[in-house]
């Protein structure tokens, strides 16, 4: 109300002015890329002078002017708008969003470039991704958005943190593949869902050598750059976003039922123990992976202020989310707040900061499901009298009580502060800046345990109490400078860079056992029988000087140079430097004069070539991996007190230093019949060297492995992007996005040669040439031995029902020496994506796919198991003479059926329908008389159905066998409410 | 353009500005011990000694990758075990050919891993020892000074020529170093020495520790001494066939007065139902009175010690058997200890088993020799298991008898001991040993794998074996009757004559005393071997023993068994059938620059 009246006071105080020496212009300003709606608060302005006005929420307006006047309509990311006023007419003005503006400039770290001069291969995320597909985690959002970077979601947990991100693929064998993520200009080393989805306004891809020499010593992997938002208006802008998912389970491994489990055990063991038996007799079977499962529930809630006058800028933001997941106990919840702000200081100097406060609550235990799938499903999760039992039946291993876990009391809290703070300097020679940037981060955990005399561990030791506290903390201080010049059709954007990092870490934990009472639970390490407490520390240091220059031409032909020198306190003492150049070149065909009015410019609107090539390094090893480190081995004094024991086990690596990866990129940016279809291509070429490798030693040597700079991998592959609008209707539209990427790489040299000095395979380490590091390496499996193909010269111990081992070598004999081979590798060979976007006036649909091709995993669930029925197995086929099959053994104890305990590999492709995003956008008519200048919502749905062979858990959750049982795949229901005003 | 000249060099020149990096780059890690800031003192060198007890206790420990023991791999698949549980590491447990198929086996690996890192640990401490004159040894005195730097020398020494011995008898020729090994100079270039060049360092080792070591060190029986050291220094010698230089090694302990068999009632056990054998187990320490153990190893229950320090082994696990299992018990229930009747029944017959060696029904006629087995202690129902125990409802204990109103313990021969097929043997109802008993406070710890008592790893009965053994090979039966009767004395069973001493005879007594303890395939593969036999020709003591023995890994085809004719052969009476361990396929892997040769009968690439 109060607002209207000022308003309307305005109004009045102009009509009062113009009266006496002026007219009157009224007019609506309307969003041409929004169907024509009316816009708020574009500024308008009389050129040449200080007059000027804001559209209100109709988007109108009334300004006082002369004939001849010409007004200037201003809003960020539309172009604008110039008109001179003539008559008395209303003016309908329209902006049109300006595609120059919006796409062009993007972060190139330590600075930002015009995406056309841009000569490396970055790949900008399209931040529609984000609001289409909403998640807690911001790496779920991310999976499938931008070819070459590859995201693994391999659980489902509350957090979302079982996730890695490779880009282009694995060139290290031993150093790590992570690439490196920079938020507002300093490395980010908190998990991702540490981060705020809506806190961010970009995020860039750094892929090749060139784009990511910048980051040198650490560019080897990649670089992810992401940018948090500004304030964007004039007007104070409020924004909120809420939503709730509810989350179910998709697709649960068949394990045996109670009866089937009965009849396996019965006919391979026969044993049975009191438990069994009565829970056989009685038919009261427990079903231990429902007992562990719940209907899982998120909240968010963000909510943000920002805004911007003449000297600053701000951007603040407030997050709220809980996260309670499908398995009971698995809890998340995170409290989050940002401040974003610049103010200039004079007309030379500008501070800026971004500021992030963090609380993390990770308490509880949660049941753990590779102990639920496999709990007997003979056993018994409670007594007669309703109590939890911690044995669930009479054996000694794999009897704790699944549920046992939720009597853990556990509290695990993380506090992190992250703020970047500097000053921009501008020097009196024009287009020379000097920026101070800091960086500080501070994080803590603080995790205490008590085991109680209701849990397994606990009964096993009167109470057992762990605390465990972290610190860490980490500074950054970059110089950077740098100048930027364009005289006639050159232009020149210069950088120089020195920086020092330091990051520390120091733990704290105490362990204690044998407590009188749990009532105290962990606030009693006094009172504990056995105290132990250990504290650690790790520090490591960087030093790197960085120089740039990017040269263009006319816009037509860029050249990008760049040297990083980068020091690393883990190597060896004078390994500790490496020296890291690129160079890069763009050529932007379209620009050309002599294609000026051809076919040739009417088609593309945007082509250019790139191509780069550079040397980038690894050096993802822990502090103090060169030194020679003892391990612990402590002995009883004859008074049973602790006697202290060290011995060795590690050597040191005195030489150990960088690990480099030459790469070769050429890429095609293009956009064709007015951008309707637009995308990149690149193709890539990188070889690695002086590999960080774990080399196995034979033990004699008092270590069993050394780290040493040794060998060669090669990775190539090729990337595709497509951006097509295929429809584009005055109501409706339909776009399309299509990645697809490859990568192959391979090991090329492991430091071991033959006589004529070729390289050969390191069959100790598993490192074999031509194929990827995680290949397998393991016997061949040729079928089951059928009833009367056994002879006296089949292998030893070949029967019916046993597993046939292809003898490769055809002596007659399967010997780990002569009958082993790689058999294949996780890596896939494709992988891609699809979404397709459908808009009716103000509904759209957006449905995300991806899939992957070509993956062989071991598939643990059906594999030969070895705990002779003590755990519950996959409901699989067993070969018997009644049923002859090829495909699995015959059921034995202990596998004996498959003496080699070969793995049974399956090919893990699928198809998922991952993402379905329904929104509405109320309409500007319904909205204001609430004075909103946004109401949406919207519902999604993820994880909609996955086409695939892969049988247990869901077949992105494939790697190691824990993952392959972790927590199932869920799907979830989620719906959300976004309002500004 | 000047101008950007001056620039470009304004900023190149940040650019190779290197300040004072240097020392912001160097690592100086707080937290962490480092050989060079250890062993500076007599206590970090004594760590390094207390960490190497550690790792030679880890005999009885079990390996990382499976829930066995190496200890039960020195004693698996002899004439005196044979495997009970199907482990999937060591089949040849039950069938002595399929060791062929385990050159990449991880038990071979990790015994070959464990002993050359106890060898590099000492290889470490003599070097630093010997040559470090800056090492405050602080003994206060010259004197002092100097006993405390050969003690440590001296345990080193042993623990180096303890960890040989284990390979020599496990692999044969095995590579000997001795020196301390850095990053700069490790290899890939190893071969395998000849054993008598490492017998010949194990010998200078065992010397130095009978030259610089008590009987005793520290007051206990705890440490590398000189008794355990004569013993091994004997036995090495009985290894190369120098018999006399064996004599002279064992006679000051066999005759002196340091040690003795325990004849009466000592120790924690006194007051229990029992005899003076058992006593000695019980109660292992010679400050807990025990007169008879040359080493022990200490072990503590876990909620009573500080965390991080292991104080446990499973040795029992290895040999008890697992009754639970029986129908008898398994059905067994009482209404207080719902879920917990397995603790109620471990807590009552001695702690959990699992029997991943059984004592074939072969090995426990031995004790029917001379019919003596009525009277035998080491035979008794407290040493031996043969009778289990429950609580009836009144909470009174009672005897869990089968349905013929017998004990469910008993030596039966069953089909199973004699099947074809790789089946498992589930043989629960032989008797086991109750040397390694555990009587745990705990009650939810009644059915632990892990013993937390003492545990006894050599008995003065070793070098009296050896003393005979040696008197024996020298002519001198009527000696070598003497020493064996000690034990039979206090076994309470018949004395011998000298007639009666073959290296059989002492072998089966051995088997009577020893039983499950010691390593029994080390002592067959070092008989077999003397006056240069061949270990896998198949009448020696190895091979011949276990087909006499043991019935389960000695069935031959066409033979016969306690059932009947046998079918099918588990090859101990093949040549082909390999005794000594395979050389682990990593090493060979691994030692690039060297083509590693494997052990005879054994698959190659």
């Amino acid at each position: 109300m109060k607002r209207r009246l000022f308003l309307f006071l305005t109004y009045m105080l102009c009509f009062t002015l113009s009266a006496f020496a002026q007219k009157t212009i009224t007019g609506v300003v309307l969003d041409g890329a929004a169907n024509n709606e009316p816009m708020l608060g574009v500024a308008i302005v009389i050129k040449g002078t200080s007059v000027s006005t804001q559209t209100d929420f109709d988007g109108k307006f009334s300004i006082s002017v002369k004939d001849g006047d010409i007004l200037i309509f201003s809003f960020l990311g539309y172009s604008t708008r110039e008109v001179i006023v003539e008559g008395d007419a209303p003016l309908a003005v329209v902006l049109e969003q300006d595609a120059t503006l919006l796409d062009d400039i993007i972060v190139v770290g330590y600075g930002v470039q015009k995406k056309s001069d841009v000569t490396g291969a970055v790949a900008s995320l399209n931040k529609d991704v984000l609001e289409k597909r909403p998640a807690p985690n911001l790496v779920t959002a991310l999976q499938g958005s931008i070819p070459g970077l590859k995201i693994e979601l391999y659980g489902s947990d509350a957090e979302g943190s079982k996730s890695s991100t490779v880009i282009r693929g694995s060139n290290s064998i031993n150093a790590g593949n992570a690439p490196l993520i920079i938020l507002d200009g300093a490395p980010y080393y908190f998990s991702w869902s540490e981060l705020n989805p809506d806190d961010i306004e970009s995020i860039e891809v750094l892929k090749d050598a060139s784009s990511a020499a910048i980051y040198g010593s650490r560019g080897a992997n990649g670089v992810i750059l992401i940018t948090t938002k500004k304030g964007q208006s004039d007007k104070a802008r409020v924004n909120y976003h809420g939503y709730m998912t509810v989350l179910d389970v998709y697709e649960l491994p068949k394990m045996m039922d109670g009866d089937t489990f009965y009849y396996y055990k019965n006919e391979a063991v026969g044993d049975f123990t009191l438990t069994e038996r009565n829970t056989f007799l009685s038919k009261n079977y427990v079903d231990w992976v429902g007992l562990a499962l719940r209907t899982g529930l998120n909240h968010y809630h963000t909510i943000s202020v920002s805004g911007k006058t003449k000297v600053n800028n701000y951007f603040v933001s407030f997050i709220a989310s809980d996260n309670q997941g499908i398995a009971k106990g698995n809890d998340f919840t995170k409290y989050s707040g940002r401040i974003n702000f610049e103010q200039d200081i004079g007309k030379w100097v500008k501070f800026s900061t971004n500021t992030q406060i963090n609380f993390v609550d990770r308490s509880g235990h949660h049941v753990d499901f590779q102990s639920a799938y496999y709990m007997n499903p003979l056993a018994q999760a409670y007594n007669s009298d309703g109590s939890l039992r911690l044995q669930t039946w009479e054996a000694s291993t794999d009897v704790a009580n699944p549920l046992a876990e939720l009597n853990v009391v556990n509290s695990n809290l993380r506090r992190t502060i992250m703020t970047n703070n500097s000053l921009d300097v501008k020097f009196p020679i024009d287009g020379l800046l000097y920026r101070l940037s800091t960086n500080v981060q501070f994080d803590s955990r603080d995790e205490n345990t008590y085991y109680g005399r209701d849990t397994y561990t606990g009964a096993r030791n009167n109470g057992l109490l762990e605390i465990y506290d972290s610190y860490s903390s980490k500074w950054l201080v970059e110089n950077i400078l740098s100048y930027t010049k364009t005289f006639g059709k050159h232009s020149l954007f210069l950088t120089a860079l020195y920086s020092a990092q330091h990051q520390t870490r120091e733990t704290n934990t105490i362990e204690g056992s044998g407590f009188g009472s749990d009532v105290l639970t962990y606030w009693q390490p006094d009172k504990a029988t056995a105290l132990t407490a250990k504290t650690s520390e790790w520090t490591k240091t960087h030093v790197s000087q960085m120089l740039r220059a990017n040269y263009s031409y006319d816009s037509r032909y860029l050249m990008t140079l760049t040297v990083r020198n980068d020091g690393y306190s883990g190597f060896g003492e004078d390994r500790k430097y490496g020296l890291f150049p690129s160079v890069a070149l763009g050529w932007n065909v379209v620009n050309e004069p002599f294609l000026k009015g051809t076919k040739m410019q009417n088609l593309f609107n945007q082509l250019k070539l790139r191509v780069s090539y550079g040397i980038n390094g690894n050096e993802a090893i822990d502090p103090y991996a060169t030194l020679p480190r003892l391990s612990t081995r402590n002995y009883l004094g004859d008074d049973y007190s602790s006697e202290f024991g060290y011995y060795p086990t590690k050597l040191e690596s005195p030489l150990l230093g960088w690990e480099k990866t030459a790469s070769l990129n050429v890429g095609i940016d293009y956009g064709m019949l007015d951008n309707r279809i637009s995308g990149t291509l690149d193709v890539y070429d990188a070889r690695t060297s002086d590999l960080l490798l774990v080399k196995t030693i034979p033990s004699i040597n008092g270590a069993s492995s050394i780290w040493e700079n040794i060998g060669k991998t090669h990775s190539y592959g090729v990337e595709f992007g497509l951006h097509s609008i295929n429809i584009s209707k005055k109501d409706f539209t339909w776009s399309t996005n299509f990645i697809i990427y490859a990568n192959r790489t391979k090991l090329v040299d492991v430091g071991l040669y033959d006589e004529n000095g070729n390289p050969v395979d390191d069959v100790a380490s598993g490192y074999f040439l031509g194929w990827p590091t995680n290949c397998y390496y393991d016997y061949v499996f040729d079928g089951i031995w059928q009833i009367g193909e056994v002879d006296s010269n089949t292998p030893l111990h070949s029967q019916p029902g046993y597993v046939r081992y292809k003898d490769l070598d055809g002596d007659g004999d399967i010997t780990p020496e002569k009958d082993q081979m790689v058999v294949g590798s996780r890596e896939a060979k494709f992988d891609a994506s699809l979404t397709n976007t459908f808009t009716y006036k103000n509904l759209s649909l957006s449905v995300y796919m991806i899939g992957r091709y070509g993956s062989l995993t071991p598939n643990f669930f059906v594999n030969s198991h070895t705990e002779s029925y003590r755990i519950n197995l996959y409901h699989r086929a067993f070969w018997s003479e009644t049923y002859p099959i090829n495909e699995y053994p015959s059921n034995t104890r202990d596998a004996s059926s498959n003496p080699k305990r070969v793995r049974f590999y399956r090919s893990a492709d699928f198809i998922k329908i991952k993402d379905v995003t329904l929104s509405y956008r109320l309409p500007n008519k319904v909205i204001q008389p609430l004075r909103l200048s946004k109401l949406e919502v919207y519902a999604n749905m993820k994880n909609l159905f996955t086409f695939t062979n892969w049988v247990g858990l869901d077949p992105e959750f494939v790697g190691s066998s824990s993952r392959q049982r972790s927590i199932p795949q869920t799907r979830q229901y989620t719906l959300g409410l976004k309002v500004s005003f | 353009m000047k101008k950007i000249v001056i620039i470009a060099i304004i900023l190149a020149t940040c650019f190779i500005s290197n300040s004072c990096t240097k020392d912001f780059l160097k690592e100086r890690p707080v937290d962490e011990i480092y050989a060079n800031n250890l062993l500076v003192n007599y206590s970090g060198f004594y760590s390094m000694i207390s960490a190497q007890r550690g790792l030679m206790r880890n005999e009885h420990g079990r390996f990382s990758a499976t829930a066995i023991s190496p200890n039960s791999v020195f004693n698996g698949g002899s004439d005196l075990y044979f495997g009970n549980q199907r482990i999937s590491t060591a089949t040849w447990w039950n069938w002595p050919k399929l060791i062929t198929q385990f050159t990449d086996g991880v038990v071979f690996k990790e015994i070959f891993d464990q002993m050359y890192t106890i060898i590099n640990v000492s290889n470490m401490i003599i070097n630093r020892a010997e040559n470090d004159p800056e090492v405050d040894w602080e003994g206060g005195s010259v004197e002092r000074n100097e006993k405390n730097k050969t003690s440590i020398i001296a345990q080193a020494k042993f623990f180096r020529a303890w960890a040989y011995r284990h390979l020599t008898y496990c692999f044969g020729d095995v590579p000997l170093s001795l020196e301390e090994i850095t990053g700069s100079n490790y290899r890939t270039d190893w071969d395998r020495d000849p054993i008598e060049l490492v017998r010949q360092a194990m010998i200078e080792d065992f010397q130095y520790c009978i030259d610089n070591l008590d009987w005793r060190v520290d007051g206990n029986n705890t440490k590398p001494n000189q008794a355990i050291a004569r013993t091994y220094l004997a036995e090495t010698y009985l290894a190369i066939d120098q018999v006399d230089k064996a004599i002279d090694v064992l006679k000051p302990l066999c005759e002196g007065n340091q040690f003795s068999l325990m004849t009466t009632r000592f120790g924690s056990n006194a007051g229990n139902p029992g005899n003076s054998f058992i006593d000695v187990f019980r109660s292992p320490l010679y400050t807990d009175g025990n007169n008879e153990v040359l080493y022990s190893f200490l072990n503590a229950e876990e909620e009573s010690i500080p965390y991080g320090t292991t104080g446990r082994c499973e040795v029992r696990n290895m040999f008890k058997n697992y009754y639970s299992y029986l129908t008898e018990v398994s059905t067994l229930s009482h209404p207080d200890y719902e879920g917990k009747t397995i603790d109620l029944f471990w807590s009552l017959n001695g702690g959990k088993g699992a029997t991943r060696l059984a004592v074939p029904i072969g090995a426990w006629r031995l004790y029917e020799w001379d019919n003596q087995q009525d009277n035998d202690i080491r035979y008794d129902e407290y040493t031996v298991v043969k009778k289990l125990y429950f609580l009836d409802s009144k909470n009174e204990v009672f005897e869990i008898l089968n349905k013929d109103g017998e004990s469910p313990i008993a030596l039966v021969p069953t089909a199973a001991m004699f099947a074809t097929s790789e089946g498992t043997i589930k043989n629960y109802f032989l008797p086991s040993t109750r040397k390694w008993d555990n009587l745990h406070s705990n009650f939810e710890r009644a059915s632990t794998d892990y013993c937390f008592q003492n545990v006894a790893y050599m008995r003065l009965s070793e070098p009296y074996f050896l003393y005979a053994e040696a008197l024996h090979k020298s002519g001198d039966n009527e000696g070598a009757a003497t020493w064996i009767n000690k034990i039979r004395s206090r076994a309470q069973v018949s004395n011998v004559t000298s007639s009666d001493i073959t290296m059989d005879f002492i072998l089966d007594e051995r088997a009577r005393e020893l039983l499950c303890e010691g390593q029994r395939r080390h002592t067959l593969i070092r008989v077999s071997q003397a006056n240069g036999g061949d270990e896998r020709e198949v009448d020696n003591f190895f091979k011949r023993r276990i087909r006499e023995i043991n019935e389960v890994c000695g069935q031959v085809e066409g033979g016969t068994s306690m059932l009947g004719t046998t079918t099918v052969s588990h090859g101990a009476e093949l040549y082909d059938t390999p005794v000594l361990f395979p050389i682990p396929k990593i090493f060979i892997d691994s030692n690039t620059k060297i083509k590693i040769k494997q052990n005879e009968g054994y698959p190659t690439y």
